[in-house]
């Protein structure tokens, strides 16, 4: 299961591009807590705190538990939608928090970390990984951090697909079975290699 | 083959703006390893077929190797010893425009030390400053 944080948060008045601004230059980042079954509110939080909270997860879509200041309810269970950074020097720009329920199915985007090294591998071929994030449902209490692929046993030419992904319970994907996630090809090298083998093989006897 | 558009609507076009930074393709999104790029400029198609090359020589062809820009911009020069006027002069070459945070190439297959030495070898035939990031 993800880790589940706490993270402390204000109500936000500071709003448009001159508000965030200034209270980017404090070290805060501008927020915002969205959901069905409630209305829209602008929030706040400390940059140093969501930059910790990012370094230790390998998820992108992260359960939070928000602590608003100044908010009806104190206590808000929130996935981290998504965020916004800058690309140059990597500062937390924005973040959106999706307001969920324990009870209600939830949507995250989840990393596949393979593991193993495959035969095909060790025999001369790449690893390929296409698909690194992968859609899926289920209810906040058996969100995963990652998902997990064991490609050991994959030879030059074979794929590993969404359906070969073992989902812990209570996960599922509407992604279709067949899409690859990693496969293993020959590389460039060993292809030059075999060709000019062939060749030199086909030299003498002609 | 130079690498240029097959076909453009314009065969010449003005200088155009650099400004800003980079808002897309700023992230390492097919590959594993990538060079970013840390300031604006004009990346010729020659540079970019330089570091193609420079990185596959190191790699000895193992791993892939990802260019994420292109050069869809004609550059003009006019002929040397030539008097002012009588028209702009004929396309020279192409370049790509890139700005702060533009991922120019991307790795995957290959150890980071590798990929590192790769990636500042393809960065010295380039005339921006670049930086190395990984996945």
């Amino acid at each position: 299961m993800s880790q589940r944080v706490t993270l402390k948060a204000e109500k936000r008045d500071a709003v448009g591009r001159g508000g965030a601004k200034r209270l980017r230059r404090e070290g805060i980042v501008p927020a915002v807590v969205y959901g069905a079954e409630q209305r829209n509110y602008t929030i706040q939080i400390s940059a140093k705190d969501f930059s910790d909270v990012l370094r230790h997860t390998t998820s992108e879509n992260f359960l939070v538990t928000l602590e608003i200041e100044g908010a009806n309810e104190k206590s808000k269970l929130a996935i981290v939608q998504d965020y916004q950074s800058d690309p140059l020097s990597g500062q937390i720009v924005h973040v959106d928090f999706h307001a969920v329920r324990e009870n209600e199915e939830i949507h995250a985007n989840l990393p596949i970390v393979l593991h193993g090294e495959p035969i095909g591998v060790k025999s001369g071929g790449l690893l390929e990984h296409q698909l690194h994030n992968l859609e899926v449902h289920c209810l906040p209490s058996k969100l995963p951090e990652s998902l997990e692929l064991d490609v050991t046993n994959l030879e030059v030419g074979a794929a590993a697909h969404v359906s070969d992904i073992k989902f812990p319970e209570g996960v599922h994907t509407s992604m279709n079975q067949d899409v690859v996630v990693a496969i293993v090809i020959a590389s460039r090298a060993a292809v030059a290699a075999e060709a000019t083998g062939g060749e030199a093989a086909a030299t003498p006897a002609a | 083959m130079p690498l240029m558009p097959k076909r453009v609507k314009f065969r010449k076009t003005q200088r155009g703006s650099r400004a800003g930074n980079a808002k897309r393709g700023t992230k390492v999104s097919f590959g594993e390893f990538g060079l970013q790029t840390l300031e604006r400029g004009w990346i010729t198609n020659n540079q970019i077929e330089a570091c193609r090359i420079a990185i596959n020589r190191y790699l000895k062809r193992k791993g892939k190797v990802w260019i994420r820009i292109f050069p869809h911009k004609p550059v003009t020069a006019r002929p040397p010893e030539t008097r002012m006027g009588k028209g702009k002069g004929a396309p020279e070459f192409w370049v790509a425009v890139v700005r702060p945070g533009n991922v120019l190439f991307e790795i995957a297959g290959v150890s980071e030390t590798a990929a590192k030495e790769a990636m500042r070898l393809a960065s010295n035939k380039l005339g921006v400053r670049c930086r190395f990031l990984t996945r």
